[in-house]
């Protein structure tokens, strides 16, 4: 992007999609991909969206013993990755001041946050025995619910993420500017009490081994910045133009710094919870664990998770001076492997029912009443559903309104950095 | 009306005790029960009872059956929030038939799936000292039950009356009750059906439609005539069981109860110190299932 292009978006960076024919040109061919890609992720996702309405949940894997699955899952990851995405970015830009390229990042980043918000959406509406009652819980709420809390919690934050996308995406002066500012400071609180009460969604079940306690709502919240870290960290290297600029390369080690140092807390905080549950030897709670580390699914936890999510990243990130491609690499292997603890946090736990109530899954049987878990091709299918759309949703803000970081801050404040 | 030959064979199976079976029959072989021969069903099982009631109680070993339903009708002469239903289910005398199982399935027209009271088998000790032991596991009504504060809409409550109920109507299938349960009470209704594998209906053979006639019964669960039918409630909802409170407005007892062949379940009004259910729960030999959990369930064990 050339310097006069910067200028003009300093001014008005959603007027100028005609000026910028040149580039789009130079880019038609990946834009053209990435719109097909999308569209055949749509395509093929859709049979799955077919069968959910014509089989409603039968062709699932779900069951009475174990009735949260990948879509719950998958729905947890998105609410990490949506809050602690925007939570990570307000606190280091209102809270630590970060005066680098990273204020720029602010309308693609709300652009993202609104993309993985509405394949959270789908996924955990469809999960639901009848979707088109979703609403009642806006009003016929039981307060005394977690979910209650998290379903209006997730509502508010949807309602403040819109305006500060409205906001940052046409008003750059002003009263509303100013609005715009607080909603970031009241969107701090906000997303940290959503992921909490997310987290305790599961804390205040004493049905299930492994999650009732404290640990799992603080754990939610680890991982939330985790993985909005890493989120955080991936577009701004993917996405910000000026990729020569020393603020770039500054700032990108500066968020590489702050990957590592959140997997390794992440990762001293799941081995000491996993050693407490394991130590005592009480089976129902270690079994769960037990699934996880050496049951079928185990290269889930150690390969995927471990290897590919852990190991690889934090040996890219140790060097004391990372390239930025291995810095993007790590944050790219991060936000692949990461969906593999809610599904570790969610599912196992479901399947010890066994070892909690021997007997009962043999007692009675019909569909739906086994204790195990995989997802099958509908499931699959739905979620590849959701994650186009949501794609798709953020090609249309990146590509067609044009919501791409502006560099405003580069040059200006980014020799401070 | 029904014919006097009817009402006695009616009249038989209601009673399970050979000697008072005995009695019903040759008060009719006497005619004696004449008068009460030309009565409907009701009038003449209302009869019997009265029979049975006056009868001298030396020598002879209370049916528990007419014992609790007599209890219940005087229980639902109380307001519902004087009610307290409880089950007592004595270990010791099920022998594992599953005939409560069926049942209630039938009773409730329940699709494959789910259910509502299942027998968990165990077997203990190793040969040759092995015994079998049989846990029927309905919905426990806890009276702290952790099935109810979780549900994002209400749709779960606990009745004045102790019984934990559901809203199908209400409910939007989000399973977080099915998760929050520490009894794996709750069942989701998949909407499957009985007769998904079967073949169709041939010139030589009853098909799924015509042996699916059953499952277009209506059920009466909560009082309301409710027919499943695609994709609309119950089906997308958690069920579980109630206790039978459609038969309990009747003055009927839950369907496992009347059917239970070695008096194993037992049901009554707690509130009631001299009904059965209150002098057994008053034993030592009492246990309800995980308490340590604080539910306070009312389905008790004995052991």
């Amino acid at each position: 992007m050339s310097t006069e292009e910067n200028q003009i978006n300093k001014i008005d960076p959603g007027a100028n999609k005609d000026e910028k024919s040149g580039s789009v040109a130079r880019g038609r061919r990946p834009e053209r991909i990435w719109w097909a890609l999308g569209l055949i992720g749509l395509i093929i996702g859709s049979v799955g969206l077919y069968i959910r309405f014509a089989h409603g949940l039968r062709l699932t894997d779900l069951g009475s013993f174990v009735p949260w699955g990948i879509w719950v899952a998958t729905y947890e990851y998105f609410v990490w990755l949506e809050v602690g995405s925007l939570l990570v970015f307000t606190l280091l830009i209102y809270v630590f001041k970060w005066n680098s390229a990273l204020p720029g990042m602010a309308r693609t980043l709300y652009l993202s946050a609104l993309a993985i918000l509405a394949m959270a959406l789908i996924l955990i509406g469809l999960d639901l025995g009848h979707p088109f009652r979703a609403w009642y819980v806006l009003v016929y709420p039981q307060w005394g619910s977690l979910m209650t809390w998290m379903i209006w919690l997730h509502v508010v934050y949807m309602v403040v993420l819109l305006a500060k996308l409205a906001i940052e995406f046409k008003i750059k002066q002003g009263l509303l500017k100013k609005v715009g500012v607080w909603l970031s400071y009241f969107s701090l609180p906000l997303g940290v009490a959503l992921v909490v009460i997310a987290g305790s969604v599961f804390g205040v079940v004493l049905a299930r081994p492994i999650w009732q306690g404290s640990a799992l709502p603080i754990y939610f919240l680890v991982s939330a910045l985790l993985a909005g870290t890493g989120l955080l960290t991936f577009q701004f290297i993917w996405f910000w133009p000026g990729k020569r600029e020393a603020a770039y390369i500054e700032t990108a080690r500066r968020l590489g710094q702050l990957l590592l140092g959140f997997l390794i807390i992440g990762l001293v905080a799941a081995t000491l919870g996993g050693l407490v549950i394991l130590y005592p030897g009480v089976p129902a709670q270690a079994s769960a664990l037990h699934l996880t580390l050496f049951g079928p699914y185990w290269w889930v936890f150690w390969i995927f998770h471990i290897g590919l999510g852990v190991i690889v990243p934090i040996g890219l990130l140790l060097s004391r001076k990372p390239s930025v491609q291995r810095i993007g690499i790590a944050s790219i292997l991060l936000i692949v492997t990461f969906i593999a603890v809610p599904l570790n946090i969610v599912i196992p736990p479901q399947l010890a029912v066994e070892v909690v109530e021997p007997g009962l899954v043999t007692a009675y049987v019909g569909p739906g009443l086994s204790a195990s878990y995989f997802p099958t091709l509908s499931e699959w299918l739905l979620t590849i559903f959701a994650l186009a759309f949501g794609f798709l949703v953020f090609l249309f803000g990146y590509l067609v309104l044009w919501m791409r970081p502006h560099q405003d801050y580069v040059g200006k404040e980014g020799k401070n950095v | 009306m029904k014919k006097p030959d009817e009402a006695l064979a009616i009249g038989l199976e209601q009673i399970s005790h050979p000697f008072e079976k005995s009695k019903l029959l040759d008060s009719a072989v006497l005619g004696s029960a004449g008068e009460a021969s030309n009565l409907s069903v009701n009038e003449t099982l209302k009869a019997v009872e009265k029979q049975l009631e006056d009868m001298p109680t030396a020598g002879r070993v209370p049916n528990p059956l007419i014992r609790m339903k007599a209890e219940l009708r005087r229980a639902l002469e109380k307001p519902v929030d004087q009610r307290k239903w409880i089950m007592v289910i004595d270990l010791r005398k099920c022998v594992g038939c599953h005939a409560c199982t069926i049942a209630c399935a039938i009773e409730n027209k329940l699709p494959p799936g789910v259910v509502y009271r299942q027998v968990v088998e165990e077997e203990i000790g190793k040969y040759p000292n092995v015994a079998m032991r049989f846990v029927p596991r309905p919905c426990l009504q806890c009276a702290n039950p952790p099935c109810v504060s979780v549900c994002p809409v209400g749709a779960t409550k606990i009745r004045p009356d102790g019984v934990v109920d559901m809203n199908y109507r209400r409910c939007i299938g989000c399973r977080y009750c099915m998760i929050a349960c520490p009894y794996n009470s709750r069942y989701f209704d998949f909407g499957f059906s009985q007769f998904d594998d079967i073949p169709s209906d041939t010139g030589a053979m009853l098909g799924k439609e015509g042996a699916g006639v059953i499952e277009k019964l209506p059920a009466f669960e909560y009082g309301r005539e409710r027919q499943r039918q695609r994709e609309g409630s119950p089906i997308g909802n958690v069920r579980k069981c109630h206790f039978c409170l459609h038969r309990l407005e009747a003055g009927q007892l839950p369907a496992c109860v009347a059917t239970c062949i070695g008096h194993a379940t037992l049901f009554g009004d707690a509130n009631d110190p001299e009904s059965l259910v209150s002098e057994l729960i008053a034993r030592p030999n009492v246990m309800r299932l995980r308490e340590e959990l604080g539910t306070e369930p009312q389905v008790y064990y004995l052991v």
